[in-house]
């Protein structure tokens, strides 16, 4: 059975003293000299995020103004006043839900009531919690009590939010502006409160539940509360890392990492898992900012203290952090704020942290990012279209030089480099078929992959340049890809010509620019490719294991160097294996 | 009904999370259950509930035949509150009530126990007027908030319960108990990816609605990049007729959704996450013609389509403005 009440953490340990109100000294100091010197204004308004004391301090300051010990800097919490004021039993101090009762009938009721004098102790202290939900016309009920109130009234209002208040209101009060409690405060009074328990907490958790409770004390409170009741017994850091949703530093590094090589596959992997092991995209998306944040801090201000903390027995965040550019951070941050905005309304999160792989991936990818190395990215694409103006150029002059022979020069910089000759189309196929047959040994299925997946952005690379190249190109497509060739099988034998011929450098240098690799184009038609292929696999076959790379047959029936050889060039989900 | 043993094969963080509180008896006062449709959150809390007034319970797990057990299966329990959104919210006047009734001791035993079912549509002065109420319940009472879009509770609540995140259901689970039901695979992946309920998935494939919606999202699909000026006649001709009401149109856009997605898993070679198994050709197609960064453009239309349908935008106009931005992709 459940015993009579077991309180939560933040209701137990609600501080008693003034001096046990964590993070806001600027306030308690000056309340306590007030309190001290017997110079307490008459109405206070208490402002500031959730769970950093307001409440607390207006009920603190009821019990030290009342305490029989007074003049004093804090409550005794011993004498009966501060005892009766503790649990109610005195009615002078009045906490006042302004959430449900707004209305102008409750304001009256107070203003007709504040006359009378106390009845036990020296002041009658109104607490108007949650007072930004007052109507209008309560407010201005407020206004003339709230100014000139009777010498042994104490208003204090409460509220979250500020901007709601009439500014007639806050003009009347004296106001202290509550600030979120900084994580090294909230860390050390977390410890103070464990020192009176028994429960053993991870150092490394409770800073985890410092971060991730934003500033307020209560939902650190109520995140340890939460801790201790899920974990077996020591609390320790993957306990808190499952309640609060949050994932591991290592799948945050994975991701940003990815995204910085602009591979979407691993990015999208990643958050799959994520999904999959029911995290929060909200809360990723967060954690992605902070994480940015933390690499800004620490490249900005090194030296500072909180870096320090950040970097201190943290290597791995120490290599991220030095690898990335600040521009590109910057970028990043931009967007995950984009999406975050949008995520919220959304019910379907996972989808925008989608798209926020595949665009961040994307700038990465068509600015050439070079793996963070400070350089300015922005220059690459236009080195690299520089560089093969320059061989366009020392080729022409190289033909004009040779006269009206076809051969090109520039042979020499790039060898297999085809020669668009006039010569008759069947003779040009086979060339072509043979050369394309020779790179099939150094194909590979992960190439391809590359190339097809940026083949949409080569098109429309190619059609930036040149509307006609991009209309010819759509007939065709990738097939095959090594590390210095790739094959674009046609149907139409015309096209091929006109993409072989006319506008090779303008798709070649739309590849570079995008695969990051100099790759030569070689064309076919596709039912040409097709004997190839076939031609290929039987070649294979015959020569046995002579070119297979023993490369183990995975799941598939039978261990077969051809097979196996098949699907390293056009993957297993083409292949159709017939006994 | 449901027990705790079984509730932990879905969400097992949850249950070790709620028994080990009943356990060690540090159980809170307030929690805020989160977590998409049918990931089991009411079941959870109805079951908190027998847990928190059971007479007989071993550990945590409640007898389910006492008769408090019982009485909270038939919902009669006279300690037990459950507040629905009256109309499009919940009121202040709800909340209100619910006070007052706090305010009193319980029926029969000390203890209280109230869920509030779509935390998310309180209004303002409700969700305000339960701040304290919650944060310092008089007498012995637990509080479970049950919500699928924590984003729009008040911080201020947040802060005073304990957040219980629950996990999606896996897609493989669900789309398993879908096949099993006798529906063929292709709708059965559909269907999961746009809800995480197994009624609800049930409900969507009924008379064939998914089967009819697909053929429609493809057939606009095709239009859209073979034919775009017939795009719009399919549009008034197909498309509309088809989803009339705001759910369905939702339902559609969603699948214009899944459509892109599969795009862009299959650029990256992720064919096992596909949703549209049966179009692969199509799809591979669309991955080798439109670059990722259009791909993101073409989602990003498709995801403020969504948005704006929510803030009751006319379906046609909607859908229009939503061809042309594919069309510029």
């Amino acid at each position: 059975m459940r015993d009579m009440g077991y309180q939560a953490l933040y209701r137990v340990w609600r501080p008693a003293r003034l001096a046990d109100v964590v993070g806001q000294e600027h306030i308690t100091k000056t309340l306590q000299n007030a309190l001290v010197q017997e110079k307490l204004s008459h109405a206070y308004l208490f402002t500031g995020p959730r769970g950093t004391g307001k409440t607390s301090a207006a009920k603190i300051v009821s019990k030290a103004i009342n305490c029989e010990k007074a003049p004093v800097a804090e409550p005794c919490n011993e004498c009966s006043t501060c005892l009766g004021i503790q649990d109610g039993s005195i009615v002078d101090v009045m906490e006042i839900d302004a959430a449900s009762n707004n209305g102008v009938d409750e304001i009256r009721d107070i203003r007709d009531k504040v006359k009378f004098a106390p009845s036990a102790a020296r002041f009658k202290v109104y607490i108007i919690d949650e007072v930004h939900m007052l109507s209008t016309g309560a407010f201005n009920a407020l206004l003339k009590t709230l100014e000139e109130p009777p010498r042994h009234v104490i208003f204090i209002l409460a509220t979250t939010e500020p901007h709601k208040i009439p500014l007639t209101i806050i003009s009347r009060c004296q106001r202290f502006d509550f600030k979120r409690i900084s994580a090294h405060a909230m860390l050390k009074r977390m410890e103070e409160i464990l020192d009176n328990s028994d429960v053993k907490v991870e150092e490394d958790a409770l800073s985890l539940i410092a971060r991730a409770s934003e500033g307020g004390m209560r939902d650190a409170l109520s995140l340890l509360d939460q801790a201790i009741s899920y974990a077996d017994e020591a609390v320790k850091t993957e306990d808190v890392l499952s309640i609060i949703g949050a994932v591991s530093q290592q799948l945050l590094h994975h991701v940003v990492k990815s995204i910085q090589a602009g591979e979407v596959a691993e990015g999208l992997e990643a958050i799959d898992t994520l999904m999959k092991e029911g995290k929060d995209p909200n809360r990723f998306i967060e954690d992605l900012i902070f994480f940015f944040r933390d690499v800004l801090m620490v490249k900005a201000a090194p030296e500072l203290e909180e870096s320090l903390d950040r970097l201190t027995g943290d290597e791995a965040f120490k290599g991220v952090a030095e690898e990335l550019d600040e521009n590109w951070v910057f970028e990043m941050m931009d967007k995950l704020n984009h999406f975050q905005q949008q995520m919220k309304w959304a019910s379907h999160p996972q989808v925008f942290l989608e798209m926020f792989v595949v665009q961040a991936c994307q700038k990465t990818s068509s600015r050439g990012s070079s793996s963070g190395a400070p350089v300015d990215l922005d220059h690459n694409e236009t080195i690299i279209s520089l560089q093969k103006k320059v061989k366009q150029l020392e080729s022409s002059l190289q033909k004009l030089q040779a006269g009206a022979q076809s051969s090109e020069g520039a042979a020499a910089a790039e060898p297999a480099r085809q020669k668009p000759k006039p010569v008759p189309s069947s003779a040009k196929s086979r060339a072509h078929t043979k050369k394309v047959k020779e790179m099939l040994h150094s194909a590979t299925k992960q190439n391809l992959q590359t190339l097809s997946s940026g083949w949409g952005q080569i098109i429309e690379q190619v059609k930036q340049k040149s509307v006609p190249a991009s209309a010819w190109l759509n007939d065709c497509k990738p097939v095959a890809c090594s590390d210095d060739q790739f094959v674009l099988a046609f149907r139409n034998e015309m096209h091929r010509d006109m993409v072989g011929e006319k506008f090779r450098d303008l798709v070649e240098e739309a590849v570079t620019v995008t695969v990051q690799k100099d790759l030569n184009m070689l064309t076919i038609l596709a039912a040409h490719w097709e004997e190839v292929k076939e031609a290929y696999v039987k070649e294979q076959k015959t020569n046995g294991s002579s070119s297979s790379e023993g490369e183990p047959a995975q799941e598939h029936k039978e261990e077969n160097p051809v097979i196996d050889e098949a699907v390293k060039l056009v993957g297993r989900d083409l292949l159709e294996i017939k006994e | 009904m449901k027990n705790w043993e079984q509730l932990e094969q879905t969400q097992p963080a949850i249950v070790k999370m709620l028994t080990n509180s009943v356990e060690k008896n540090r159980l809170a006062h307030a929690y805020l259950f989160t977590g998409g449709r049918g990931t089991g959150k009411k079941e959870a809390a109805l079951l908190l509930a027998k847990t928190f007034f059971c007479a007989h319970r071993q550990g945590a797990e409640p007898c389910q035949t006492c008769r408090e057990c019982k009485r909270i299966d038939s919902g009669n329990h006279p300690d037990v509150h459950i507040i629905q959104t009256d109309g499009a919210s919940i009121k202040v006047e709800q909340i209100r009530n619910l006070k007052k009734e706090f305010s009193l001791r319980g029926v029969e035993s000390h203890k209280k126990f109230y869920i509030v079912q779509d935390a998310e549509k309180m209004t303002d002065p409700a969700a305000n007027s339960l701040l304290k109420f919650l944060e310092e319940p008089e007498g012995e009472a637990l509080a479970v908030l049950l919500t699928v879009q924590i984003h729009k509770i008040l911080k201020t609540i947040i802060s005073r319960s304990q957040v219980l995140q629950f996990a999606p259901l896996p897609a493989d689970l669900l789309i398993k108990k879908l096949t099993e039901q006798g529906i063929h695979e292709k709708y059965a992946r559909t269907v999961s990816k746009m809800t995480n309920d197994l009624e609800e998935a049930l409900q969507l494939c009924q008379e064939d609605w998914i089967a009819q919606a697909r053929n429609k999202v493809i057939q606009l699909i095709d239009d859209l990049s073979m034919r775009p000026r017939y795009a719009f006649i399919t549009l008034q001709e197909e498309w509309l007729p088809f989803f009339k009401e705001k759910t369905e149109v939702q339902l559609g856009i969603d699948l214009l959704m899944l459509w892109y997605r599969d795009v862009i898993r299959m650029q990256v070679d992720q064919t096992d996450q596909i949703v549209y198994i049966d179009q692969e050709d199509k799809l591979q197609d669309h991955a080798l013609k439109l670059s990722q960064e259009k791909l993101g453009n073409n989602l990003q239309a498709v995801m403020d389509a969504k948005r704006r349908l929510d803030a009751n935008t006319a379906p046609q106009l909607l859908m229009e403005q939503l061809l042309l931005r594919l069309q510029e992709g």
